[in-house]
């Protein structure tokens, strides 16, 4: 649904992306993960047809975003980062207008608002004006916007920055919603937490360029350098983390939230011997697992430069 | 979808203009009668005193054509200098630009906005120019005056829009529109005076004195200045070439100058909104 090949963009001296490529399937909700400035909005940008690449190809729907910008932009709806409001219209006028800009018909426009309104939860705002909205029903109306014209992909630019966490959740579920709905979504952010759980697959840029995409797992899987063992223990905790530090397979252990975080590089199969080895030693193990790679984990481990 | 007659931008700029209008109509009714009382007034008055002290129809007319040319362009170019660059500060722009709507479709639309809202505020010297007409006026000066008065206020319209999408700065966008619209309004007399002045030792004077008055010309203040010589010959200016080109082509000069410099101001924005 989405190809990105060999994208690249330069301002002037500085390359923001750097030969990029990237393919996301219909359906997908890929998460793009990068720091400030890594050339995450640049990628957007281009992709909704705002900012022209100086070189390689990007097509939505095996449609030209240099070559077609007139239809790329009825295939994605696009939320940047930042957006302001008009004053003085109201939220229906607001949706009324771009509704118009993307063409929609005049006799269904109406029944198209109401809609997006009742998806994004504002039908009670629909007299509101604009500019009276909390951030949340802006970033929430954003949204209804950007699905007027009923998009097959979604190009949102970090949509959850500046928002409280009730209206994080409220945005998350209604992107689980949409994905439902088989809309295709590209959504940057820095709130890792949030991509893991919505994103089956990401994307972690650095420098303008690519370091790893794919399944969170695989990633996660990939970048593992280390097995991290929780383990409970309902002796004493310091006195277990002796006999853990004793063990020949152990870097490192600590007390961590009540329980032991053991630094194991040892291989798996060597885990079960372990664990019999500290039971022989007399600390009481109330529970041993392998503590899984966040994407916070893998967001720190990539962009250190570890991967690439 | 009609560029004109079904375009978004200009009819979401326009309910947005009139609502804040109709609010301040309903919210101060007693001014905007007051406002009426005025008006019907001066009408009053100004017919009167008109007609007591022999001031004929072409001078109410030019003298309210003269009115709203200035009043327009010194309101025209912040009016029309923040339609861009607001929504590109503002960050409504990248919004705008991601729909399928033409550059032509948001650049005309916007324009079209504003100009209505210019018209709206220079209607306000209407009453004048009725009570100009019922005195009796040369049709070829109202008409030619008319044409002029649009065409200028179009053009520096059409200017102060192209700064709106070259700059991203709203303040200097409007102090570059106000700037270029001074340089097309006065910079011909500036020039005339230069090729003037060289035309006193030159050996080619009168070439120099006629490319003077040419580029005076350019200037729409100059060109409606000379719009009552084109149908009354006898009141050519003294300082005129004997037997050099008629007020109406210098009249005409300014006209198709105005033009041709509002068609590249709006193609320019055109081309340009895009890639500010």
């Amino acid at each position: 649904m989405v190809r990105i090949e060999n994208l690249t963009k330069e301002y002037r001296k500085l390359r923001a992306v750097d030969d990029l490529s990237l393919t996301i399937e219909e359906g997908d909700a890929f998460g793009f993960i990068g720091p400030n400035g890594a050339g995450k909005t640049t990628t957007i940008r281009v992709l909704a047809t705002l900012l022209a690449p100086t070189s390689g190809e990007a097509y939505i729907d095996s449609v030209s975003v240099t070559k077609e910008p007139a239809k790329v932009r009825n295939l994605v709806g696009y939320m940047p980062d930042f957006f302001g409001v008009y004053d003085d219209v109201k939220a229906w006028e607001y949706l009324d207008f771009f509704a118009a800009a993307h063409r929609v018909p005049a006799a269904r426009r109406k029944r198209v608002i109401e809609d997006v309104l009742e998806l994004t939860d504002l039908t009670g705002k629909r007299d509101a004006f604009v500019d009276d909205l909390s951030r949340g029903m802006k970033q929430r109306l954003c949204l209804a916007k950007t699905l007027l014209h009923d998009p097959k992909v979604l190009l949102l630019d970090e949509p959850a920055s500046g928002l409280d966490p009730r209206a994080r959740i409220e945005l998350r579920e209604l992107l689980k919603e949409l994905r439902k709905m088989g809309k295709t979504i590209f959504i940057s952010s820095h709130i890792l937490p949030e991509l893991a759980e919505f994103c089956n697959r990401i994307g972690i840029l650095e420098q303008g360029k690519l370091v790893v995409s794919g399944p969170v797992h695989e990633i996660a899987a990939k970048v593992r350098t280390r097995n991290a063992l929780e383990i409970g223990v309902c002796s004493d905790a310091q006195e277990a983390v002796q006999v853990c530090l004793k063990h020949p397979s152990v870097r490192t252990a600590e007390v961590t939230d009540g329980r032991i975080v053991v630094e194991f590089i040892g291989e798996k199969e060597q885990v079960p011997d372990f664990l019999l080895a500290i039971l022989q030693q007399g600390v009481k193990v109330t529970s041993l697992v392998e503590s899984e790679m966040d994407l916070e984990d893998v967001f720190l481990q990539v962009t250190k430069g570890v991967v690439s | 979808m009609s560029i004109l007659t079904d375009n978004p931008v200009f009819r979401r700029e326009a309910r947005s203009r009139l609502r804040h209008v109709k609010r301040s109509v309903k919210g101060q009714s007693a001014a905007a009668a007051a406002l009426v009382v005025i008006i019907a007034l001066c009408y009053v008055v100004v017919f009167r005193t008109s007609a007591r002290y022999h001031i004929g129809g072409d001078e109410l007319w030019l003298a309210a054509v003269w009115l709203q040319l200035l009043v327009g362009l010194a309101v025209l170019p912040a009016v029309t200098a923040t339609a861009i660059c607001v929504e590109r500060q503002q960050g409504s722009l990248d919004l705008l630009l991601a729909t399928p709507l033409t550059n032509a479709e948001i650049v005309v639309g916007k324009y079209l906005a504003r100009m209505v809202l210019a018209g709206m505020m220079l209607a306000a010297a209407a009453p004048f120019e009725v009570v100009a007409l019922c005195r009796g006026i040369e049709p070829g000066v109202a008409a030619l005056s008319l044409l002029l008065l649009l065409l200028t206020l179009a053009t520096a319209g059409a200017v102060a829009l192209m700064c709106s999408a070259l700059f991203r700065m709203t303040a200097t966008a409007v102090g570059v529109a106000y700037s270029a619209v001074g340089v097309w309004v006065g910079g011909p007399y500036i020039a005339a005076a230069v090729l003037s002045a060289w035309a006193g030792w030159s050996p080619l004077g009168r070439p120099l004195r006629e490319a003077a008055e040419a580029v005076e010309a350019l200037s729409p203040v100059r060109a409606m200045a000379l719009v009552p010589e084109v149908f009354s010959p006898a009141r050519l200016a003294s300082y005129q070439v004997p037997d050099g080109p008629s007020a109406g082509a210098w009249v005409l000069l300014c006209v198709v100058g105005a033009a041709l410099l509002g068609a590249f101001a709006l193609r320019f924005t055109v081309a340009w909104v895009r890639r500010g």
